[in-house]
């Protein structure tokens, strides 16, 4: 079995995962491959994404922990860090990951990069000038996004 | 200067020191810049060159080593951009940027729960200069991963956040500890390597296979010049591409893009063919009216290019009528025209630019022939002289011309086009400009062909007279070519380039008469 053989972090992470989950956020491991997790998370209150539920699959690698657990949105979302195959641009994610660092973590920066977009280092052009030229109506197709793709039915 | 004469450019410097007083005054006023020099570094000398810098920053800086090393990789082993680092910023400032911890790495012995692996760590963890400590076992496996990604020069305490460099000690301790000696071997060879890869004034030998020799230059503007290696490779320093002046690198990298890509084979396209309607086929029109019929059968009209049907008469052609004047329609046929204009230009140049390669080719077949020719010459014994050295040196002196003249083909596209310089001078300036260089390309290209005549010349059975008379033309010949040649670079670096506020991102590698220059052996002081 491919499970039999999980590193023991892996192990305990998953664990703690489940018995206290961080808040706003859900992660359950795959039955059939246990690097591979389900992920919900809620949009934060006071953001354009308040209200919706986002999924995300999170896979870890062969070479986790001393390589970034790949992180992906299942959930079309409007945001400049976030282009429209779901893949997020973040630090963490790339050059400044720290085996020290956690699938807790992860999670919590991109539930914190969900409250505070950056469009200066953007992923998706196009998203990035909407929410530079002209903020409140970037915004609102945020918001008019999440009611139609993050809506939770 | 109107009709020259070989003999006379001696002449011509005689007259201008005339001016005695002019003429000192130049000495004294402009002490030449220090001249750009390069070395060899060789596999042997490595280890050595590197040590030499090593040693002054970590007896100017009192630091170990692996300090001085990761300072001088952060600063690119620019010993003057980090001394002056040091002076602005000050030493803590200087070290933190680094990542260069002062504190001693040590292993701790108590059981403690290794935060990586979540396992506990029973006397096997080590903590790094930083304070930050995990298990032997987590720090080799991410020691791995760091190395194998290339990353050696640079290797990072495992914490988030934390900048610190790992001490080379320790990794290594770590890594043979986990019986992992060619990690090691990799990462001593990456640090090595790292004086030449992450120094901006060294490169490797661009040749291939690798004769194992880097350069190293020293001076003012040591990145426009154009070196030979031990290997015999000569290469621009500054791109690594072949000798390539009067060009600047950023024309040649461009023109080298232009004639390899299949971007002219688009414009030919855009501009002898037209899309079938249906099939978007190209179709090329080979005669007959304008109603064209593609392969696929589809009709279409060759001067709107728009779908018709198969009926037409004299006067019309049915379902179509283009006649009528569009905006939309002449900004598409301006546009063309421009294309065009553009394409017409480029083949101007890169037909002579092609023409001057291939004549290289065909001399560089010709050498042999004429080291025949000396043979046979020197077996003659009714000369006293048996020296033909200066045949061969003008054989060199023609190789290096018409490279010259090649490139000045590139360079020219692109001095005078659109793509680099459109905002730099106005239309009558760069007429003026471009006169002035076509004039110096002119006579440059009648020298460099009067010296390929003159040495496909069966001089070998001249009589003694008229060997001397040959002589005489050869010698002058080059003397003519070299001059032509600096003239030429002389023109590019004042007229051309030098009044041009964008001139400075075209340094141009200087102009030698005796060739490349040779790299150095390196000597240690």
């Amino acid at each position: 079995m491919a499970n039999s053989n999980l590193p023991r972090r892996i192990i305990k992470e998953t664990q703690r995962l489940l018995s206290e989950p961080a808040p706003g956020i859900s992660a359950s491991p795959s039955e059939d491959n246990m690097r591979y997790f389900n992920v919900m998370i809620l949009g934060p209150t006071q953001s354009p994404y308040e209200g919706g539920v986002f999924k995300l699959e999170l896979f870890l690698p062969e070479e986790y922990p001393m390589a970034a657990p790949k992180v992906r949105f299942l959930t079309k979302i409007y945001h400049p860090n976030i282009d429209k195959l779901g893949r997020i641009c973040l630090d963490i994610l790339k050059d400044k990951w720290s085996p020290a660092l956690q699938i807790r973590t992860v999670l919590l920066s991109i539930q914190a990069l969900l409250s505070a977009p950056n469009p200066d280092d953007p992923l998706s052009d196009n998203i990035a000038k909407h929410w530079k030229t002209n903020e409140a109506e970037a915004v609102e197709t945020a918001k008019e996004w999440t009611r139609l793709y993050a809506s939770g039915a | 200067m109107e009709d020259f004469d070989y003999l006379s450019s001696d002449y011509e410097e005689e007259d201008e020191e005339n001016d005695v007083d002019e003429y000192q005054e130049n000495i004294t006023s402009q002490p030449p810049p220090p001249k750009a020099t390069t070395q060899i570094i060789r596999k042997e000398s490595l280890l050595a060159a590197q040590s030499a810098v090593l040693r002054k920053v970590m007896e100017l800086l009192t630091v170990k080593e692996h300090h001085a090393r990761t300072l001088l990789i952060h600063h690119r082993w620019d010993v003057d951009n980090l001394f002056s680092a040091f002076v602005d910023k000050g030493r803590d400032r200087l070290f933190s940027e680094a990542g260069v911890s002062l504190g001693n790495a040590s292993r701790l012995t108590t059981s403690t729960t290794c935060l990586v692996c979540m396992d506990d760590a029973a006397g096997d963890m080590t903590t790094m200069g930083c304070g930050h400590g995990f298990c032997d076992e987590c720090w080799s496996q991410y020691l791995v991963v760091v190395i194998g990604e290339g990353r050696a020069r640079r290797v990072r305490c495992m914490e988030h956040k934390c900048g610190a460099v790992c001490d080379e000690d320790v990794v290594r301790r770590i890594l043979v500890g986990q019986g992992l000696a060619d990690v090691v071997e990799r990462f001593d060879r990456s640090l090595l390597e790292s004086y030449i890869e992450d120094n901006g004034r060294a490169r490797w030998c661009p040749s291939v296979p690798h004769c194992g020799n880097a350069i190293r230059a020293e001076g003012e503007d040591f990145h426009c010049n154009e070196v030979e290696c031990a290997c015999g490779l000569q290469f621009c320093f500054g791109c690594g591409g072949p000798p390539h002046s009067p060009c600047s690198c950023l024309m040649w990298e461009k023109w080298n893009q232009k004639t390899t890509d299949e971007s002219e084979n688009a414009n030919y396209l855009t501009l002898n063919t037209k899309p079938c309607p249906k099939c978007n086929k190209h179709v090329e029109k080979n005669g007959g009216c304008n109603h064209m019929m593609c392969r696929c059968g589809q009709m279409f009209c060759w001067v709107c290019g728009g779908a018709t049907g198969k009926d037409h008469t004299y006067d019309r052609i049915m379902q179509h009528s283009c006649s009528r004047y569009t905006e939309d329609h002449a900004q598409e046929l301006a546009e063309v025209e421009r294309m065009r204009r553009d394409y017409k230009r480029y083949l101007h140049y890169s037909t002579r630019y092609d023409a001057h390669a291939r004549s290289q080719r065909l001399e560089e077949k010709h050498r042999e022939g004429l080291r025949e020719k000396v043979g046979f010459a020197e077996d003659k014994d009714d000369f006293t002289s048996r020296d033909f050295q200066w045949v061969m040196d003008a054989c060199v002196r023609l190789f290096k011309s018409r490279r010259v003249l090649m490139c000045s083909y590139a360079f020219a596209y692109y001095m005078f086009g659109e793509e680099l310089f459109r905002r730099a001078m106005t239309v009558a300036e760069r007429e003026v400009k471009k006169n002035l260089f076509e004039d110096q390309q002119e006579q440059l290209e009648g020298n460099v062909e009067r010296l390929s005549g003159l040495l496909e010349e069966g001089f070998y059975k001249y009589s003694r007279e008229k060997m001397m008379e040959f002589k005489m033309h050869v010698l002058n010949s080059s003397t003519a070519v070299d001059t032509m040649c600096k003239n030429m670079y002389a023109c590019v670096e004042d007229d051309l380039l030098g009044g041009l506020v964008c001139g400075a991102e075209h340094p141009i590698a200087p102009y030698r008469s005796g060739g490349v220059q040779r790299a150095s052996e390196l000597t240690i002081s």
